[in-house]
């Protein structure tokens, strides 16, 4: 008996010794240095580096490692600043769009920026034809037009005529986001293959003239910007930016919490709200241009009725969502033109209100409701808010099945018009142009399924009003500024009467919590968050 | 787990058996056994428990496990919700009763899908030999060939989530193993002499097999059913986790854990309790089947 | 693995001493043949499998690459050069013709060449996976054998529960508690990642592996950190493993503690840990070693499930990721090189079982 306890002694001290010298010394806990600002996000959507084929979700490395001829304020976004451009004018006929370039910018390579360069980069992006392009396309611009239309007639001037009469202005915002960045034209010719104008190259390398250049990124894992110190508008206090891939919001919390990163991008509701009381962060929330909003099909014959949309409309618990399941991620909005944009309207007064809805669908044919289904993404907060919806259809009868999904089967459904209901993000609204919110929510050009209008909400639902149509255009080419105004409020409140395909009930925030020592950090509403200004104060 | 291993243990298991009446001694003898390993009984209580949990669920729950009551929403356990409640004030007590009969649901189900496939597979493909052989134990190295949730995920990836679609790929991946021992315990059989007496007496193929060679290796490939439950579980709930299994609000333990997991650092019930549900009903099924395995190991006797 | 074992016997069977004569040469050599075909009949039918459940999947790459606001006509545009508009047949024969050519393809959405990407994220799974096997082998080992000496006893049940235990317990959420508990609360262990994101690239990349790396280097900042940051993933994983590399110790040792040239030793008058150390313990170990070999490879699988939780940059998240997207080039890398690993083991499971089994023992 003794010799057997001694051999299990001698067992478990070895299980002992060994457990000890995988746990022995932790490195000393260590906080983010104070020469770099580490991020903490989801970098699934992160897909290339490449300025003209990007999809959105890299516009902010874009913004850091690359300049815009110009750019808007993040605390006012209509207001336009400068960029390469130091100055910029509109011709009379409003076709026109003559920009001045800075003299003396140069590339991180050491090549001077020339107007030969932004005019390269604005064609590459019709030429790649790529996500960026679709901008561009919707002003009438084609690869084949654009090399007149998009020309440098000396190399300080960078001038673009525009293919149809449009407001100047909203391509004037178009030009602060997105791909119409300077890329370094002779660096890229020296990576070419193929003539793939640097295509492959550059999806994983920079060549701007930005505050940051790209230094080391594997894809979901890890992206560091290494600073330019020769950057023209002076050298950044940062040395290293780092984003760090985090798809899980508890674990953005507890690094935030433990000073392992110093901004937390992508969390959860519920993990910002415990952080409120926290004396070591700062919560920030920015208000964006784009909606959450019901969709329903009108290809299907019950939501073609206009009473089965208007009980829709009655069947939405506005104030609960947004007072319960929306903070964070954004705040009470029910018109399709954002808030504090030109023509914007204050919320029109639709309640939760079953009675009239089930009235209304009595009339329609549908006293006892009927069944569908509901598509939403599997990220917050889309399936507590498809869950709270699901519960008030209910009320009156109507019995949706959630279907969850990422965005590809989602979207990818809506844009093969293979829907019934959906609860999207989106809407357009990236620029500040009401025009932006429009054109995305409720212009349909042409309702036939041939058309493949897939890029506009609008056509993907079936909504198809030429008179509305028509509003919008003749709304964007009139000058007088108040004339324009009363035009997008009276098209509002025709979109109240037709009830579109689309409900917004909520306009999009994004918050991030930022650790106290950063400064100077704004969050910026198009996506072009810079921080070639931000500091830590240690 | 590493398939081809388990596969052979699980064939250690038997010994080479007479008929009859030894086999009915060897069972009480079992039994005996059995009783004498305290956790295999205990799991046995367990899962004896469990399944009487989820045929009187409705008598159990103190609430209705889908109605949601936002005010009352991320409570702490207390006399009214035993365990809490949800982020949508749902009692998870009652979730994780009615959660039951989804569990059991899942394991019956693929079970019941696996065993016969399995089987079916094996003791063909080890009786005939030769192409036979050859092709179906080609398909079953293919799906051995990929680690079990990475086929699985596939599968789900393709025919969608939900949770029979979950249970169609559990089943899809988990048959292989099953297969490959019953073909190891036909091979076996095959060989041995009073097969060979049965055969000269003209008994056709399909008898032999039903009759002779199958009632020998039911056992073991039970106890392998009964070992894979556990994975089955395992499995179920991580792809709830993965956002791939049973789609609310179906009150699936995994799913539970994964959407409570948002939760998690400030209302920890909300993963612990249906957590410690998956932990205790997949543990029963292993202390079981590991009991069931002992007592039919030659080397413990 | 039938063809397999059935050759490898085969080829045990030819290795006579004496001559080796001209037909048993061909013999050999056509077992040989048939073997590797085998292996290659069974990775091509996984890999058309694989292409098939991948273009099945309501997945499309192409909507990720142009974004969801794309006009039909770039999204068109990608769809076709991505050839997703061709049958599925074809799509795979000119998988095939590019494999042939020794080109693995570039990743569908991140346009890197697959064959970088994996050797990139592999080193990371080895990493957690040896850490993990060391954990779990230490632990397991010998719970095993104090649980065969002392069988059916209090503390032969103790051990059962406990490596059962590791078995039984879904590894996502032991992963989320643990770092709950030893990074969030006490602050002992590493988060999330490799190591503390400030130290990347730090340290010449010369294998892969971090913690190999900063050692060359001579970092040990950047070492601990990465330790601080591996014990967590790894125990979790480790822990999972354990349960089955105890259990098979014990059959292992019950098998010999029964023989009879134990009783002669301790007539011999050996103490008892003599015997169960020099011994009994001596001969087992061959078996061990195949065993922890085999669960090494099954790590793979908790990998998976693990390197979400802790955003361990390795293959199993790399899989998953490219799965959820469709990328077709990336997954069927993945499977195929999954799918020799995997078969490799069963071939050692396949001559483990006709080794050690006694009954299939000739």
């Amino acid at each position: 008996m003794e010799t057997r306890s001694r051999t299990i002694v001698s067992a478990l001290a070895g299980s002992l010794a060994l457990s000890l010298l995988c746990g022995a010394p932790s490195a000393s806990l260590a906080k983010t240095p104070a020469d770099q600002i580490v991020l903490g996000f989801s970098m699934l959507n992160i897909l290339t580096m490449d300025p003209g084929a990007m999809n959105g979700a890299e516009m902010e490395y874009i913004a850091n490692m690359y300049d815009y001829l110009i750019e808007t304020d993040p605390t006012d976004k209509s207001k336009i600043l400068p960029g390469l451009a130091t100055s910029w004018t509109v011709s009379d006929d409003r076709q026109t769009l003559t920009f001045k370039l800075r003299d003396g910018i140069k590339f991180q390579s050491g090549n001077p920026l020339t107007a030969e360069d932004v005019v390269w980069s604005f064609r590459r992006i019709l030429q790649l034809n790529l996500g960026q392009a679709t901008f561009w396309k919707s002003f009438g611009f084609t690869a084949d037009n654009v090399t007149q239309l998009v020309t440098a007639p000396d190399p300080l001037t960078v001038e673009i005529k525009l293919p149809a009469p449009t407001d100047p202005q909203l391509m004037l915002y178009n030009l602060t986001m997105g791909g119409a960045v300077a890329v370094d034209r002779k660096l890229v010719a020296q990576h070419e293959k193929d003539g793939d104008r640097g295509a492959a190259w550059l999806k994983t390398n920079s060549a701007g003239s930005g505050a940051f250049k790209l230094q080391n990124w594997q894809p979901n894992n890890t992206l560091v910007l290494e600073r330019n110190a020769d950057y023209w508008r002076g050298a950044p206090k940062m040395r290293r930016v780092i984003y760090r891939h985090l798809p899980e919001s508890q674990a953005q919390r507890l690094a935030i919490e433990r000073g392992d990163i110093d901004i937390a991008m992508t969390m959860n509701a519920t993990d910002i709200g415990a952080l409120k009381d926290n004396k070591n962060v700062q919560i920030e929330s920015t208000v964006m241009g784009t909606v959450y909003y019901l969709g329903a099909s009108m290809k299907d014959p019950k939501f073609a009725d206009k009473r089965v949309r208007l009980a829709l409309r009655h069947l939405v618990d506005y104030d609960g969502i947004n007072n319960t399941l929306m903070p964070y991620y954004g705040i009470k909005h029910l018109r399709p033109i954002q808030k504090k944009a030109m023509g914007s309207l204050p919320d029109p007064d639709y309640k939760l209100d079953v009675p009239k809805a089930k009235q209304l669908l009595a009339e329609a044919g549908y006293p006892n409701g009927f069944k569908t289904t509901l598509r939403v993404l599997s990220d917050a907060p889309f399936p507590s808010v498809a869950a709270a919806m699901q519960s008030t259809m209910a009320q009156a009868g109507i019995d949706a099945q959630i279907l969850m999904g990422n965005g590809e089967q989602v979207y990818g459904a809506m844009r093969k018009r293979e829907f019934e209901l959906i609860i999207g993000l989106g809407g357009g609204g990236s620029d500040p142009h009401p025009h932006s919110n429009l054109r995305s929510q409720i212009f349909n050009p042409d309702n036939s399924d041939e058309a493949k209008m897939s890029a506009f909400q609008g056509w993907r639902a079936a909504f198809h009003s030429p008179e509305l149509n028509k509003d919008i255009e003749t709304a964007l080419l009139e000058r007088d500024p108040e004339k324009q105004k009363s035009m997008y409020e009276d098209i509002q409140r025709k979109v109240e009467d037709v009830v579109p395909a689309l409900q917004p009930f909520s306009q999009v925030v994004i918050t991030n919590v930022v650790a106290k020592d950063v400064q100077g950090y704004r969050f910026h509403p198009g996506y072009t968050t810079r921080f070639r200004d931000v500091a830590k104060a240690r | 787990m590493t398939h081809g291993v388990s596969q052979g243990s699980g064939t250690m298991t038997r010994a080479r058996g007479g008929k009859g009446a030894v086999m009915l001694g060897r069972l009480g003898a079992a039994l005996r056994h059995f009783l004498g390993n305290p956790l295999a009984t205990l799991g046995l209580a367990v899962i004896l428990l469990l399944v009487l949990v989820a045929i009187f669920a409705p008598w159990i729950a103190t609430h209705d496990p889908i109605t949601q009551n936002l005010a009352n929403a991320l409570k702490p356990p207390s006399a009214a919700n035993w365990f809490g409640t949800d982020e949508l004030g749902r009692d998870i007590y009652s979730r994780i009763i009615y959660g039951s009969r989804v569990t059991l649901y899942i394991v019956a189900l693929v079970t019941v899908v696996v065993g016969p496939i399995g089987l079916a597979v094996g003791v063909v493909a080890g009786y005939f030999g030769g192409l036979t052989d050859g092709i179906l134990m080609r398909i079953t190295d293919i799906f051995l060939s990929v680690p079990g949730l990475v086929l699985t995920l596939a599968f789900v990836a393709a025919l969608g989530p939900g949770l029979g679609n979950a249970v169609i790929a559990i089943a899809l991946t988990s048959w292989p193993p099953i297969a490959r021992l019953a073909r190891a315990e036909t091979l076996m059989i095959r060989s041995a002499d009073y097969i060979a007496a049965v055969q000269l007496q003209g008994a056709s193929s399909l008898r032999v097999i039903t009759r002779h060679v199958v009632p020998m290796c039911i056992l073991s490939v039970i106890v392998r059913l009964t070992l894979n439950m556990a994975t089955i579980i395992l499995t179920a709930a991580g792809l709830g986790f993965l956002g791939l299994g049973a789609q609310p609000p179906t009150p699936e333990w995994g799913v539970m854990t994964s959407t409570g997991r948002e939760y998690m650092l400030d209302h920890w019930w909300l993963v612990t309790m249906p957590g410690l549900a998956i932990l205790l009903v997949s543990l029963s099924f292993n202390l079981f089947g590991d009991g069931l395995r002992d007592i039919l190991d030659p080397r413990n006797e | 693995m039938t063809e397999a074992t059935k050759s490898l016997r085969a080829g045990t069977g030819t290795m006579r001493p004496g001559p080796a004569s001209l037909p048993a040469v061909s013999l050999k050599l056509w077992q040989a043949a048939k073997f590797v075909g085998g292996i290659a009949l069974t990775i091509l039918c996984l890999m058309a499998l694989t292409f098939f459940i991948g273009r099945v999947m309501p997945a499309d790459p192409a909507l990720h690459i142009v974004g969801q606001d794309a006009d039909q006509e770039t999204y068109r545009m990608v769809y076709e050069r991505l050839g997703l508009d061709q049958p599925i047949i074809v799509q795979f024969w000119r998988y095939l013709v590019q494999l042939a050519s020794g080109d693995f393809g570039v990743a569908l959405l991140t346009g890197r060449p697959v064959i970088d990407d994996i050797a990139r994220v592999f080193p990371a799974t080895i990493e957690l996976a040896t850490f993990s096997i060391i954990f779990g082998a230490g632990i397991g080992i010998p719970l095993g054998v104090v649980a065969a000496v002392n069988k059916g006893k209090w503390i032969d049940h103790l051990v059962r529960l406990i490596s059962l235990t590791g078995h039984s317990i879904p590894i996502f959420w032991l992963g989320m508690m643990g770092l709950v508990v030893f990074y969030g609360w006490l602050g002992w262990l590493g988060g999330p990642g490799e190591v503390d994101v400030f130290y990347n690239d730090m340290v010449e990349s010369r294998t892969g592996m971090l913690l190999i790396d900063s050692l060359i280097a001579g970092e040990m900042d950047v070492f601990w950190n990465a330790v601080s940051h591996i014990i967590l993933p790894a125990s979790v994983l480790g822990y999972s493993s354990m349960a089955y590399i105890s259990r098979m110790t014990r059959s292992f040792m019950l098998a010999q503690l029964n023989q009879e040239y134990l009783i002669t030793a301790r007539v011999k008058g050996l103490s008892e840990s003599n015997v169960i150390w020099r011994h009994v313990f001596r001969n087992i170990r061959v078996q061990l070693v195949t065993i922890v070999a085999l669960t090494y490879g099954s790590l793979l699988e908790g990998a998976v499930l693990v390197e979400k939780v802790f955003a361990w940059p390795g293959f199993g998240q790399y899989l998953t990721n490219n799965l959820l997207f469709g990328d077709m080039n990336a997954i069927m890398l993945c499977v195929t090189l999954v799918g020799i690993i995997f078969i490799g083991l069963n071939i050692l499971s396949d001559a483990l079982y006709r080794v050690f089994d006694p009954r299939t023992r000739t």
